[in-house]
């Protein structure tokens, strides 16, 4: 079942935009492969086909204590809240740019606006790490993010949200244990 | 990498950033970064991490650094979970010091040391900055760089020496530890500020410590005349400012209340060495610090390296012993030499018997006036004048017949010396940082090496303060 509903209190709240190319570093990351078979639509967690969703482990990645960063990229989706329905898909998958060969940007999965975007992971198939990482889509405030959470959660998935770092006024992109709080 | 490697430089540094290369830019840039304890990123308001220019940015974490948080818009800075807890709770270990010990040298409850401590946490910025400089770390780099940059003798070594006297409490040891970091600090923004001097450079280390044939007063005799040279002064004229001549040769000279038996010390940090001068009991007189800080630069400017341990601290009965059967009886040759060093550079002998052209040696009010007038014209102390007097008129008078004499410096000596100490515009600037620290704090700031917030946090003060005061601070020293 698709999740996309589940973000239209957000969606009303916080309006779709063109993305921030300010940052664009190749024509490439402007395709369209939101119809590719690796970019898939948000469903509701019970509905997950377990077989496609790549869980992260990420207990066993590091017993430094380091739990989570955006630097973590096994596992690694990207999310993009669109108009009509929410896309994800791994940033280092097979699905590549094909210029450069590179990771996959959130201006891949759109041609056009998008609310927001970030990075996920799947601790199980209904438990998801969740950050505001994107350069073109990021959440425009905490609230923006804490907004989006919400609606993973009405998707039903338990989510450990990454947070806003107000040192540096941005979406915090390191995970550590103090903020590991399962909602 | 230069410009031309990266399109993005125009967006990076501002639309008012120019010059031809990255550097340039960086330098005319007005785009401020910020950083929390485990991120960058461009500073927008409300931020409340630690603000930096890019200039900073661009010397401290690189180019590649620059492009990519450029890319990015933010990034993440600690290279493993561990940092910046790692580095703290081993720098601290290292000196010996407990959690609580630690709290209260940074006035900062032990719940914010033990969470610092921990991977588990992210903390405010401006604690884990506080703590790091408390433990002589680079503050910059603290949590991306594992280590900052600590020089780990410097722990060591501190630690051994508070473990070799009971007297040397953690109190002395973190004091010792902060004015490491000032030295490091110092020594950083005066290269950045003024990247073309190196006066030290023309300074070729000495093992001559004398021989029968040619006492160790004479050896340091030499190297004081040639020091004089060095710094382009006569042989006879008097040095009105041991600060200034300490600036002029890259040397942090600090300024610090420590115990009363250390009169001075050489401090290395890494591969930067700096004086400390004691202000506190008798090496309060400035006359008496003087001779201090000519003793420190006579091991500095001149001991080979294998002679310079880290941290060499001298109490002031060394110093001021100036009769050399003391040195005779000792055989501490390589102290023998730094005091002939201190006198000879501050008050050559040949001078002293030219500023006193007719001595009557059997007169004792007539010596203690001569000492006097000699001590108000080349700046040093009363006991060290007095052998020194003694020795230039070859000993022919009765040294312990002369009259009582006034130690006290004169208005200009003390202004001249110390005058930021017991006054300075900032009334929170510790001791320790009112020096040249904060002249070249407040210059390095006017040239983009710190925003005024680092330049404010450094010398203890609000951002407000700072910039109310920034002029006046500049024009006390010429940095």
């Amino acid at each position: 079942m698709n999740a996309s509903d589940r973000f239209d209190k957000y969606r009303a709240d916080f309006p779709a935009r063109a993305p921030d190319l300010t940052r664009k570093d190749a024509d490439d990351e402007l395709e369209d492969l939101s119809s590719s078979p690796e970019v898939m639509s948000l469903s509701v967690a019970s509905s997950n086909d377990t077989t496609t969703i790549q869980h992260c482990n990420v207990l066993e990645e590091d017993s430094d204590g380091f739990w989570l960063t955006t630097k973590t990229l096994k596992g690694k989706y990207l999310w993009l809240v669109r108009p009509d329905d929410v896309k994800i898909a791994l940033e280092h998958g097979q699905l590549r740019r094909s210029e450069k060969n590179g990771p996959l940007k959130h201006t891949n999965l759109t041609a056009g606006e998008a609310h927001s975007g970030g990075e996920l992971w799947f601790e199980n198939d209904t438990a998801i790490y969740v950050n505001g990482g994107s350069g073109r889509f990021k959440p425009r405030s905490g609230d923006e993010l804490q907004a989006v959470v919400a609606g993973f959660q009405s998707a039903g998935y338990t989510v450990c949200s990454f947070g806003w770092d107000y040192g540096s006024n941005k979406e915090k992109r390191f995970l550590r244990r103090e903020n590991i709080i399962w909602i | 990498m230069t410009l031309q490697d990266v399109p993005k430089w125009f967006d990076i540094f501002g639309p008012e950033a120019h010059g031809a290369t990255i550097e340039e830019r960086a330098a005319s840039s007005s785009v401020r970064f910020v950083r929390s304890q485990d991120q960058m990123a461009e500073w927008t308001p409300p931020a409340t991490g630690r603000q930096y220019t890019a200039r900073e940015v661009l010397a401290y974490f690189g180019a590649d650094f620059l492009k990519q948080l450029f890319f990015d818009e933010a990034l993440v800075l600690p290279s493993t979970a561990s940092e910046p807890a790692k580095t703290l709770r081993e720098r601290r270990e290292a000196f010996g010091f407990t959690r609580n010990e630690l709290a209260k040298i940074v006035k900062l409850p032990e719940d914010i040391i033990i969470r610092a401590e921990s991977p588990d946490y992210s903390n405010d910025i401006h604690h884990i900055n506080k703590i790091a400089i408390a433990l002589g770390l680079d503050d910059y780099v603290i949590g991306y760089v594992p280590g900052a940059n600590g020089d780990p003798n410097l722990a060591v070594r501190l630690k051994e020496w508070r473990q070799a006297a009971k007297a040397r409490g953690s109190s002395t040891v973190a004091r010792f530890a902060e004015i490491a970091w000032v030295i490091a600090k110092q020594h950083k923004l005066q290269q950045h500020i003024n990247p073309s001097v190196d006066l030290l450079a023309d300074f070729t280390q000495s093992d001559d410590y004398g021989d029968p044939g040619k006492p160790v007063w004479e050896v340091a005799a030499d190297l004081a005349a040639k020091t004089r040279e060095t710094l382009g002064l006569s042989w006879s004229e008097p040095i009105m400012s041991l600060r200034d001549v300490c600036y002029r040769l890259s040397i942090p000279l600090i300024h610090a209340e420590l115990n009363t038996d250390i009169a001075g010390a050489t401090l290395a940090n890494g591969n930067v060495r700096g004086i400390v001068a004691n202000v506190d009991g008798n090496n309060g007189n400035v006359w008496v610090q003087r001779a201090t800080v000519a003793h420190e630069l006579g091991h500095l400017l001149w001991d080979p390296a294998e002679k310079l341990n880290l941290l060499i601290t001298d109490s002031l009965t060394q110093i001021e012993v100036v009769d050399r059967k003391v040195f005779q009886m000792s055989h501490d040759w390589v102290e023998a030499r730094a005091n002939a060093f201190a006198v000879e550079l501050l008050a050559p002998k040949e001078a002293v018997r030219e500023n006193t052209p007719h001595l009557d040696i059997k007169d004792p009010a007539a010596i203690a006036t001569a000492i006097r007038d000699n001590m108000e014209h080349f700046g040093l102390s009363a006991t060290a004048m007095r052998y020194h007097l003694w020795n230039a008129f070859d000993r022919r008078f009765d040294i312990n017949s002369v009259f009582k004499i006034d130690p006290e410096p004169t208005d200009e000596w003390k202004g001249r010396e110390a005058y930021t100490d017991d006054f300075f515009v900032l009334k929170d600037t510790p001791l320790n940082r009112r020096g040249h620290f904060a002249g070249v704090v407040a210059k390095a700031e006017e040239q983009k090496w710190l925003t005024a917030e680092s330049a404010a946090f450094y010398l203890n003060a609000t951002t407000k303060e700072y910039a109310e005061h920034r002029v006046e601070i500049l024009g006390l020293y010429a940095v």
